[in-house]
């Protein structure tokens, strides 16, 4: 479990996580945000394969997460915004060949 | 659109690039500094500015020793664009950008790259579970959020995972246990460059006095031979074996693996540059001279970008870099040859102990690779040992020809995850040297771009 | 399949590149029992073979190809089995679509060309009928044209399946195998690589854009420029699109893969640098084409592209590829498709097997004589 360590800054900002509301402050990356509230499954690669944020610094690519509506955004580097709207990132194609999924 | 043209422009605001951009602009050149981070500092100083005060004092001297470098670039009088990203480089030095959601191309005369270091893939089983993370990983969350994980379990070797792992002690963050990978191979290949070391006193000492307090504060267990971990969702369980024959499984829901840094050769690659194996460090790294010019003589390398050696080289390499280009351009603002010798003198006396490091913690070679078949190789694409294995079989003539087999490489990263992985897993089965098996054609642009931003290209640029 | 009697010959075919004409070639050789010895400088499909669009395509052709591109669609129609493959042929539709005015003209003008000539595969469809099969299709779309029963391939998929095959029925394929000179000997060929010399009773040409080059050691001087046609991968969307979809008077190509990923292209030009096997991508010419595609799916702004190649292609003078017998006895070309040969590659191959086995090939090839491009001999040799 991420915990923060220092008395934290102000956090005024809110965003929101599929259905949670999360507190942050105004330079929290969404990555950041995210770890310490506790969350730690951003995406599927496939349904059995979760991954979260690997390297923090924007190469891995673990930590793509849909923002307002925009898809495949690196966490790590997207600064939080008051009343962001993040969801999982889950693979746009079933895994089963042939098969079509729903968008 | 083009923008204006600049004489230099430096891409990366770590030490490096800091102090080649404001070098460059004292000497009065134009100066144009790109970095795709908020606030300059690279990783090594994240979030300086911000960590001013005592309650960071865990973050150690060696982090707040970038605080004099920073501070000088409030005199900076160069243009700086933060969060601005990098996505090519054409073969006639103009850099294509992204900014704000719109593209650009920057003409610059000459370009200094200081990309920096990322880290080197540990593909141990289970490296991809959500609780995983580099070394580095962790770090930036403490720097920049002052946010850690207890009961964590670090993993590899090198000196940021002491480092890192004596910075979460000292901050108050219970440590599980410190597993250090490093085998006795490495200490009889390093010890012939031990007496170099010694030039370095402060480094080794830091690195003794980070040893002492994991050793005191935690659980530090030497020569592991295997890692794994184990979870269904997330991480909650690391097994390990050791070369005297312990073993043990270790509950813990975060791991964090380092076993050194790689340059980040995927712009410089996809620029064109000339790249060598370096057998040493177990990686590519481009090919500079003294003063970090590239294979093409309008592009310069400053930093970890060129080969590792630290951020007191880095700042070093970025002023020579910065002066070997003003010497080209504006020679009256050049530094005299007396400085640059003394320049030369410090970067080999900060380099002195490199050759020792570099040896001890060569990453070995059961981390460097996958042992279980099922374990996920190239991250991206999901792509296991076995799938790999399988396209092997069909005698591949190299990484490239891989990628169309099974999809290694082909993912968002350009082989930043695997590339090493895989070219190591060829070469085993081809039985060819690391430099004859080559590596992934690294493409534009080197970090994903919309098509609205790309398509926006030849539109107006808001600046 | 009736047996064809083997010209009585000790030395093998040598095909010269490995691409989807070189291999597709070797296919059909190999098929009816001649010896072939495949020269390839690099691998299977390393360049324009295995890097282009993957357009599975009569839409579009210039009318003097149509009768090839028809002959080839019957090989495409049956490729699975032909090659002991699965799913090779992606086959839906192409559809051509007049996004504007001048679209619309460029429509109307080749619908009455290919209907003079005969050909009654390209029709038109109007707005609506383009809405109702593409929904996320631009709403200002006039309409389009239409073959149904083209689509796309994986180029590098189906060159392997060639070379696979070929080798499967018996051909040597010998890679990484540079060819530096051809001398014609008596009755033979003598052909310098770097791995030593190797007699041949037949040469065929299938060097792509390094044709000229092979063409001119046998004493054809062709014409020949590289480029680099350019073509983009993006990330994976939810699946919208199973036609392949180009433009009137635009230059567009653009397909969704069946893991989500959309290919971009249609023929923007990087440069080459055939010496090194180098491409050189600009950054404006990117910008072109995905600008194009953004025309036609707005809805597809915040995807991003991952990566951007470009193939190294050989166009000749008139975009029309060169297939034919050389000057000398027993050399036969098949290069210079000029960005549009992946798709004639069975025929072609087909073809050049036929040249090579002095039968009249199915198809009229006269269109594409090496010897257009050469001046018309003096009174004085005959």
């Amino acid at each position: 479990m991420f915990r923060p360590i220092a008395k934290q800054p102000d956090q005024p900002i809110k965003i929101q996580f599929e259905s949670q509301t999360i507190e942050a402050s105004s330079d929290d990356t969404v990555a950041a945000a995210l770890l310490r509230a506790g969350i730690l499954q951003f995406r599927y690669a496939t349904a059995q394969d979760p991954r979260g944020p690997f390297c923090m610094m924007g190469t891995c690519f673990d930590c793509l997460v849909e923002i307002d509506g925009k898809p495949n955004r690196q966490a790590c580097q997207t600064i939080v915004r008051n009343g962001m709207l993040v969801r999982r990132q889950r693979a746009p194609i079933a895994e089963t060949p042939g098969e079509r999924s729903k968008p | 659109m083009t923008i204006k043209q600049y004489q230099v422009a430096v891409i990366g605001a770590g030490p490096a690039g800091l102090r080649a951009a404001i070098t460059a602009a004292k000497a009065g050149l134009t100066t144009l500094l790109i970095d795709d981070q908020p606030a300059i500092g690279g990783q090594v100083y994240r979030n300086l500015a911000q960590n001013k005060d005592a309650a960071a004092a865990y973050l150690g001297s060696g982090y707040f020793a970038g605080t004099k470098l920073l501070a000088t670039f409030s005199q900076f009088d160069g243009v700086y664009w933060p969060q601005t990203t990098v996505w090519q480089i054409t073969n006639d030095h103009q850099i294509a950008i992204t900014r704000s959601g719109r593209a650009a191309l920057v003409d610059a005369d000459h370009i200094v790259i200081a990309t920096g270091a990322i880290e080197r893939s540990m593909p141990v089983s289970g490296w991809t579970l959500p609780g995983v993370m580099t070394v580095g990983g962790a770090q930036t969350l403490l720097k920049q959020t002052a946010v850690g994980a207890e009961h964590a379990v670090f993993v590899g070797n090198g000196p940021l995972l002491y480092l890192t792992a004596a910075q979460y002690i000292r901050a108050g963050l219970p440590v599980r246990a410190v597993l250090d990978t490093t085998g006795p191979k490495a200490w009889r290949a390093a010890a012939a460059h031990a007496a170099l070391a010694l030039f370095q006193p402060a480094m080794l000492a830091k690195g003794l006095s980070w040893l002492s307090t994991i050793r005191r504060h935690t659980r530090y267990v030497t020569g592991v031979t295997a890692v794994q971990i184990s979870g269904d969702d997330a991480a909650t369980a690391l097994s390990y074996e050791t070369a005297g024959g312990q073993s043990e499984t270790i509950d813990t829901a975060h791991v964090f693996l380092h076993h050194g840094v790689i340059p980040n050769i995927n712009l410089t690659m996809a620029t064109g540059l000339d790249h060598v194996w370096d057998r040493v460090n177990h990686c590519w790294r481009p090919v500079v001279d003294q003063t970090g010019q590239s294979s093409n003589p309008a592009i310069y390398i400053a930093g970890d970008g060129g080969g590792i050696a630290g951020a007191a080289m880095a700042a070093l390499s970025g002023a020579i870099a910065a002066d070997a280009i003003i010497r080209r351009v504006k020679p009256a603002a050049a530094k005299p040859l007396a400085t640059r010798l003394g320049q030369r003198f410090l970067l080999w006396q900060r380099g002195a102990a490199r050759p020792f490091l570099d040896r001890l913690y060569h990453p070995d070679a059961a981390f460097r690779l996958p042992l279980s078949d099922d374990t996920i190789v190239c991250r991206c694409e999901s792509v296991t040992k076995a799938d790999i294995a399988a396209a092997l079989g069909d005698a591949v003539a190299g990484p490239n020809q891989l990628k169309a087999f099974c999809r290694a490489g082909m993912g968002r990263c350009q082989g930043r995850s695997c590339g090493l992985i895989v070219q190591e897993m060829i070469a085993n089965d081809r039985q060819q040297t690391m430099a004859d098996t080559g590596y992934y054609r690294v493409r534009p642009p080197v970090k994903p771009v919309t098509l609205a931003e790309l398509a926006s290209l030849d539109g107006p640029w808001p600046g | 399949m009736a047996r064809i009697s083997k010209p009585t010959t000790a030395r093998p075919v040598v095909i010269i590149g490995a691409g989807i004409q070189g291999c597709a070639t070797a296919f059909f050789l190999s098929r009816r029992g001649l010896p072939v010895i495949v020269l390839e400088k690099d691998h299977v499909a390393r360049h324009a073979s295995g890097v282009n669009a993957g357009g599975v395509r009569r839409l579009g052709r210039d009318i003097v190809e149509v009768p090839l591109s028809l002959a080839a669609m019957d090989w495409w129609t049956q490729i699975d089995d032909l090659l002991d493959i699965k799913n090779g042929f992606h086959r839906h539709s192409y559809v051509k679509l007049a996004l504007d005015d001048k679209g619309l003209t460029i429509a109307t003008d080749r619908l009455a060309a290919m209907q003079a000539a005969g050909f009654t595969h390209e029709v038109w469809i109007d707005r609506d009928e383009l809405q109702a099969r593409i929904p996320d299709v631009v709403k200002t779309a006039h309409g389009g044209i239409l073959v149904d029963g083209d689509g796309w391939a994986i180029p590098w998929h189906i060159t392997r399946a060639f070379h696979d095959r070929a080798v499967a029925l018996g051909a040597d394929f010998r890679m990484p195998v540079a060819v530096h000179g051809l001398r014609r000997i008596a009755d033979h060929w003598q052909v310098d690589t770097d791995s030593g010399m190797i007699e041949a009773d037949y040469l065929v040409n299938c060097a792509g854009a390094w044709g000229a080059r092979i063409a001119a050691m046998a004493g054809d001087d062709l014409p020949l420029e590289a480029h680099a046609p350019m073509l983009v991968v993006t990330d994976r969307q939810p699946h919208f699109l199973d036609a392949v979809i180009g433009i009137m008077g635009a230059t567009l190509s653009f397909k969704q893969l069946d893991n989500g990923a959309m290919v971009i292209g249609g023929g923007v030009r990087g440069r080459a640098k055939p010496a090194t096997n180098g491409t050189i991508l600009p950054p404006a010419g990117l910008a072109e084409f995905t600008a194009t595609a953004l025309r036609v799916f707005p809805h597809l702004a915040d995807i991003a592209v991952l990566r951007a190649w470009g193939g190294i292609e050989g166009y000749t003078p008139d975009h029309l590829p060169i297939i034919g017998r050389g000057s000398q006895p027993g050399i036969i070309h098949g290069f210079g498709f000029s960005a549009h040969g992946f798709q004639l590659g069975p025929a072609v191959g087909e073809a050049l097997a036929d040249l090579v086995m002095a039968r009249q090939p199915r198809v009229n090839l006269d269109a594409f004589a090496p010897q257009r491009f050469t001046p018309a001999p003096s009174k004085d040799l005959f």
